[in-house]
């Protein structure tokens, strides 16, 4: 009598079409390198090795309480046609972290979505994707696209179709040092970041759940250089996302790529823009911006620059500043509610 | 034991009712079952709850549910392929939850309904209950239908309430005729369209009546609640691209067809008060924009949308339309506000 499970373990999984479970352990590395797996990670396991996908289509399912502990990465570092058309879906509690003890001396990244059509899917902010900062490092809690931005030239087939939601992404202070600079999410394009790439990020929350103070500690998003959010995948739609405070390390959401359609999304206003648009054919509407008094008072909540052509930017209620920085052309800026919230 | 691992105790095992392997017959009572990969034919779910996981690479020809709060969870690469007058996919129940694995692929193999002709035949996925639910892994799975690779309807009127979310839908070349093949209809009321995609134009002679309709599957006299198809419901983030950067990796042209035509729209006795909300539409410079005009289409709203087409925005007189990139406005009906008309110079898409 043929089985029904295959059972789950450290090192390479090459099965195709089976059912594979990991019991509740302890786990080295592991590669999923086969395709039309249905997985299952049971309740409770750790993960200290990387937990790479390189195959396709499986659907992968992480049941409560499982610890990433070496960071996740579905595709491989240069090439979108590898790791393509995954699922993966948290049921409960899901900590997604990496071992600052093994930072490369460059850019250290939680999660890694590099193949097309992935779909990350969280079960909230239950689902935590956590950076800590290091001294003279760049960290970043997500980055969807091959090639990311750690010094690597862009070429132009980058990663496409991927959805990524319900998930809680943070780089933390360490208390001693706020590393060299940071992001939540990066998300790549071509070098014009202008080719579609059709993302859907939503439902997702950008930043710890820390209070707007004017002190950091430990375990609170860190001042470092860089910022919250910044997307330069066109065509993307980013909506119903919630952007919290990134103190004075940069822009909370930043939009570069061309036909970014960003709605319904809260976001917090730093010391530095809350939204920066400088891509063609954007479309910011019906967001909140909004201010805490922590930090000086002089920024506005919205900068559209030069760059920026044929944009939308409207029904926005934005706090602190009386006005938008509007250097854009052609574009339709009006019935956004500003000042003081 | 057939229960657990390989070269293992029986420990591990999923709390399954039964076990189904390639050449048994799938379980269609009550309960949680599991059905190993492998080939199964039709099959009707008739019986409430029956709760059903399926490995990667189970093969099916058509599958209809008429039962309630039946729940499929299909691995990666199931197929669906049929001809079949209950839809390739069909369900006739109510609270039903349907997941597609990636790469999997639903099929209808007929022919398109007639105009004037509606039937549950000719639709990769129609939904004629309520309060369901049919969601894919991503935009690796296909659904397909010479009629409507989705389509919520119902003949007496009372479905209402169902999402399609997050899978692609195609029509199918040389198939089709006027008002009758689109690549989704929301003719049920409150049917809600999620990040479905649709990047294939149908070339050849007839037509692909609209991308994503709001109104009759066939048109008038096939109505699922009179005229005022679809009332009440949303297309949201959803995405069509005919150019040769969408995910085929080549343009698709549309199918012949008035300027009318081919567009994301509410149409032809669809519906009042619908939206569509940040949903994109990249013709590849063909005809095909944003339509929300039909005599009762009325109190409908589009938002936060981008189309490169040269057929223009069209709205009702109690419509509004914010915030939105067209190529420009064709009337100056409703409230029209923060749209940005790119009058053919979307120098964005340029590579797009």
């Amino acid at each position: 009598m043929s089985k029904i499970n295959i059972e789950g373990h450290s090192g390479l999984h090459r099965e195709e079409y089976e059912r594979i479970v990991f019991p509740r352990g302890n786990y080295a590395a592991v590669e999923i390198a086969g395709d039309y797996n249905v997985i299952v990670i049971n309740a409770g396991s750790r993960f200290d090795g990387k937990f790479v996908v390189s195959g396709d289509y499986n659907k992968i399912t992480i049941h409560n309480d499982v610890n990433f502990n070496n960071g996740i990465l579905i595709g491989a570092d240069a090439d979108a046609s590898v790791g393509v058309g995954n699922h993966i879906k948290c049921l409960g509690k899901t900590f997604i972290t990496r071992d600052p003890n093994q930072y490369n001396d460059h850019t250290n990244y939680a999660l890694q979505i590099n193949g097309h059509y992935t779909h990350w899917e969280g079960s909230g902010m239950n689902t935590k994707v956590v950076m800590q900062t290091v001294a003279s490092k760049i960290a970043m809690a997500c980055v969807i696209g091959k090639k990311a931005s750690d010094g690597a030239s862009l070429d132009d087939s980058p990663t496409q179709w991927c959805i990524l939601e319900k998930t809680q992404f943070m780089v933390l202070y360490d208390g001693s040092n706020h590393g060299t600079s940071k992001y939540l999410l990066y998300v790549n394009g071509d070098a014009g970041s202008d080719i579609a790439c059709g993302h859907l990020i939503t439902n997702n929350w950008f930043g710890s759940l820390g209070e707007y103070d004017a002190s950091v500690n430990t375990g609170q998003d860190t001042t470092a250089g860089g910022g919250g959010v910044i997307i330069d995948g066109a065509t993307t739609r980013f909506v119903e996302n919630h952007v919290q405070p990134v103190y004075t390390g940069g822009t909370n959401l930043y939009l570069n790529g061309r036909r970014v359609i960003t709605l319904f999304n809260q976001l917090a206003h730093g010391s530095s823009f809350g939204a920066d648009i400088h891509g063609d054919n954007n479309i910011f509407a019906g967001n909140l911006i909004y201010w805490n008094d922590g930090k000086s008072t002089s920024t506005k909540p919205i900068n559209i620059g030069s760059g920026s052509d044929r944009s939308v930017i409207a029904g926005n209620r934005g706090g602190n500043t009386s006005s938008i920085t509007d250097n854009s052309t052609n574009s339709s800026v009006g019935n956004n509610e500003l000042g003081a919230l | 034991m057939a229960d657990n691992f390989i070269n293992k105790g029986a420990n591990h095992a999923m709390p399954y009712n039964s076990v189904t392997y390639n050449g048994g017959t799938v379980p269609t009572g009550a309960g949680y079952h599991l059905v190993k990969r492998g080939s199964y034919g039709s099959i009707t779910f008739a019986t409430d709850k029956c709760i059903v996981d399926f490995d990667g690479g189970c093969s099916f020809s058509n599958i209809r549910i008429t039962g309630d709060q039946v729940v499929l969870n299909f691995g990666p690469k199931t197929e669906l392929s049929a001809d079949s007058a209950y839809g390739t996919l069909g369900i006739e129940g109510d609270r039903n939850y349907v997941y597609f694995g990636p790469k999997s692929t639903i099929t209808d193999t007929g022919s398109s309904n007639g105009r004037g002709s509606p039937s549950l035949q000719g639709h990769g996925i129609i939904i004629s209950g309520s309060y369901n639910t049919v969601e894919g892994a991503n935009w690796t799975v296909r659904a397909t239908g010479p009629s409507g690779a989705l389509a919520a309807y119902n003949s007496g009127g009372s479905a209402e309430h169902n999402t399609f979310k997050t899978m692609e839908a195609r029509t199918v070349s040389n198939k089709g005729a006027y008002a009758v093949a689109s690549a989704a209809f929301l003719s049920a009321p409150h049917t809600t369209l999620y990040n479905v995609g649709t990047w294939f134009g149908a070339p050849g002679s007839h037509y692909m009546h609209q991308w994503l309709k709001i109104g009759p599957i066939a048109g008038d006299g096939s109505p699922s609640n009179s005229n005022g198809n679809g009332y009440g419901s949303r297309i949201l983030y959803c995405y069509g691209d005919l150019s040769g950067n969408n995910p085929d990796g080549s343009a698709s042209t549309l199918s012949s067809g008035s300027s009318g035509n081919n567009s994301f729209s509410v149409t032809n006795y669809g519906g009042p008060q619908v939206q569509m909300i940040g949903t994109y539409c990249d013709t590849g410079g063909q005809n095909g924009g944003f339509i929300m005009q039909s005599s009762y289409a009325h109190n409908s709203n589009m938002f936060g949308n981008i189309s490169d087409s040269a057929s223009n925005m069209q709205i009702g007189t109690t419509c509004t339309a914010n915030a939105n990139i067209i190529d420009n406005p064709d009337n100056t009906n409703g409230t029209q506000t923060n749209n940005v008309a790119h009058s053919g110079n979307m120098t964005a898409l340029t590579n797009d």
